[in-house]
């Protein structure tokens, strides 16, 4: 049956083949008979952009990582200062020696602080992504499987949020909880579950009618049983992809908080450094600006292309749109 | 049709009924009102007398049901009463605030437009080589970087070096100008990586099509079928994409209004979160709410209007 399709392909027959035979190149016989899971992190690693933004991410993070452990001092670098030397040490400029990115106004290393916010950065988009795709996995696939009431009380719940300005709401709840990156991360889940849930609502309610539900449904398989094993992994890729560019949007909006000053004073966080040079760089103090910029920069690009690599890769279909030359 | 409009208006209140609820639960439930009050007495006046007073005076005592049904009724009749901090009429302060934020939004949303579609069909025409992949990743790199920084270096460079631009500032009527061209420009520059990479989507699919192939196929100029053909479907997705931007307008950019003291919505509605000032906060999430379901409606009209096989049923 697999072989069937993919001879399709070669015909340059049927669309959803077609995917899988355009993008991959040549369809190899080994090919045959791969998961389209399988198929898709293939593609993802014939992608070269997205392999070089994988190999940047995976370096922030090990960075991140071996920096919180406290190796090569660069935690210390970061929030510990010293006030003897504090004449000596403030505001050194950007490519001093032992200081490649400076200091600042407390004498703490800028390279180190920067490192530090990708902690923060990670800590963040990881726990508002984490908080994020229970809910609106939850709510979507309710409402898109047993639709009727509990799909027009979803459908109102989602309408409200999205009728409430979204940063409103976020600092308003950091404002009243009080400010920790827990708070942050949950306000952002709260107002940024919404997009994933009409997708995952949409999939569920598709997939209600679909021959494979029936087919499962036909061998005894109760609701829990199709539901898990068999509709959700097929909202997967909307899942990754949507943590993906929820991550990159949690990050940018840490500065806008960070502006307001909502954001934690003393910690290490991109938004907090790039806030206060804002003041700095008037006396030519440009360090608080540079550091996290370029972190932030380079991070947030290798995010997005690898966000859109991964969509490529998972939804043939889309892909297909774009490869075809007319 | 009308049909259709009076069953979008009589389904936007429970929605307008759950903005309040939302409301009310964060700023009377889980600790709003207890932080108001806190917030509206001088320091010297925080005994517990004078705050159980201010309880009362504010109706903040009342049982919750009944407050809750106050919120909605002043959400209903745009009664909003005086703001907190500057006891001006809320009502005077959004009539006061909303021109600067569509001053500098209007001009800069419809710019930003016109350039990334622009760009986005020298994407599609070209692509995959290089004029397409240098405007892929400007975007992404527009994307990226935060926009604090971008309006910090602007300032610098742009306003107090260059001195192309006054630093900040604003005045009443035409003048304003002057102060407004540096936040328009970095609007635009911030905003049309994310429109640009949408537009070319969308175009692309378009163009990707079986019906331009055929078009291209019996001798249609490529320009031609580019501007009637793929353009005038491509609409559908870029519009709704356009209009559904409208709403967040109104509360403009919340960052430059601050940032270049532009006395905006956003600033207002900003100023209203850090000092708890109540009605002004309820006045804005009102405004903004309606502003939002209004231009849903329209998006959808307008795709009924742009697309003969919409039907609005």
């Amino acid at each position: 049956m697999s072989g069937g399709i993919v001879d399709k392909g070669r015909e340059g027959g049927a669309s959803a083949a077609r995917g899988a035979a355009a993008i991959g190149g040549a369809t190899r016989g080994r090919e045959r008979g791969m998961s389209p899971f399988r198929l898709s992190m293939r593609r993802l690693a014939r992608d070269r952009s997205a392999m070089a933004a994988a190999a940047i991410i995976t370096a922030f993070i090990a960075t991140a990582l071996v920096a919180g452990t406290g190796a090569f001092g660069i935690k210390e670098a970061a929030t510990v200062f010293d006030e003897n030397s504090l004449d000596t040490m403030r505001y050194l400029p950007v490519g001093t020696e032992g200081h490649v990115l400076g200091t600042d106004g407390f004498g703490r290393d800028v390279l180190a602080r920067s490192i530090m916010g990708i902690r923060t950065a990670l800590y963040l988009g990881y726990l508002a992504g984490l908080m994020t795709v229970p809910i609106a996995l939850l709510l979507g696939a309710v409402a898109g499987w047993y639709g009727g009431l509990v799909d027009d009380a979803v459908t109102w719940l989602m309408s409200v949020v999205v009728a409430v300005p979204g940063i409103l709401l976020i600092m308003s709840l950091i404002q009243i909880v009080g400010k920790s990156f827990t708070t942050m991360a949950f306000a952002f889940a709260v107002t940024g579950w919404v997009g994933l849930a009409r997708v995952v609502r949409g999939a569920f309610l598709q997939a209600r009618e679909s021959e494979y539900v029936l087919a499962a449904r036909a061998l005894g398989a109760g609701d829990a049983r199709i539901v898990f094993r068999h509709v959700l992994p097929n909202v997967f890729h909307f899942v990754t992809v949507n943590f993906v560019l929820q991550f990159v949007g949690v990050v940018k909006s840490e500065v806008f908080l960070a502006f307001v000053g909502l954001t934690l004073v003393g910690e290490a966080t991109w938004g907090s450094m790039i806030d206060s040079a804002r003041s700095e760089v008037s006396s030519g103090r440009w360090q608080n600006l540079i550091g996290p910029t370029l972190f932030m920069g380079i991070f947030l690009m290798a995010m997005t292309v690898f966000g859109d690599s991964l969509r490529d890769a998972l939804d043939p279909k889309l892909k297909n749109a774009e490869e075809v030359r007319s | 049709m009308l049909h259709y409009l009076a069953r979008r208006i009589v389904s936007t209140l429970p929605i307008l009924l759950g903005v309040a609820l939302v409301f009310f639960l964060v700023f009377n439930l889980v600790g709003g009102s207890e932080r108001f009050l806190y917030n509206i007495l001088p320091p010297k006046g925080r005994t517990p007398e004078t705050i159980d007073q201010y309880r009362e005076a504010y109706g903040l005592d009342r049982p919750v049901i009944v407050q809750f049904l106050d919120t909605v009724g002043d959400m209903v009749t745009f009664d909003f009463g005086r703001s907190e901090s500057t006891r001006q009429k809320v009502s005077y302060l959004i009539a006061r605030y909303v021109p600067a934020s569509a001053a500098l939004a209007v001009p800069a949303f419809v710019v930003e437009i016109a350039l990334a579609l622009a760009l986005a069909m020298l994407c599609a025409r070209t692509r995959g080589r290089w004029p397409d992949r240098l405007v892929g990743v400007l975007s992404v790199a527009g994307m990226s970087l935060p926009m604090l920084a971008l309006v910090i270096i602007g300032q610098r460079f742009l306003a107090f070096e260059a001195g192309l631009f006054p630093i900040s500032g604003w005045t009443r009527g035409l003048g304003a100008i002057r102060y407004l061209a540096l936040p328009w420009l970095l609007w635009v520059t911030v905003s049309v990586g994310y429109d640009v990479r949408f537009f070319r989507t969308a175009l692309v699919e378009e163009q990707g099509k079986e019906y331009v192939r055929a078009a291209l196929a019996k001798g249609m100029p490529r320009r031609l079928a580019m501007r009637r053909h793929v353009l005038r479907n491509a609409m559908v997705p870029i519009l709704t994409y356009v209009v559904i931007q409208v709403p967040f307008l109104l509360t403009g950019s919340m960052l430059l209004e601050r940032f270049f003291s532009i006395p905006g919505i956003g600033e207002l509605l900003v100023q209203a979160i850090l000092s708890y000032d109540l009605p002004v906060m309820k006045a804005t999430v009102t405004f903004y709410t309606l502003f939002f379901i209004g231009f849903s409606v329209l998006t959808d009209l307008l795709y009924a209007a742009v697309d003969p096989r919409v039907r609005l049923g």
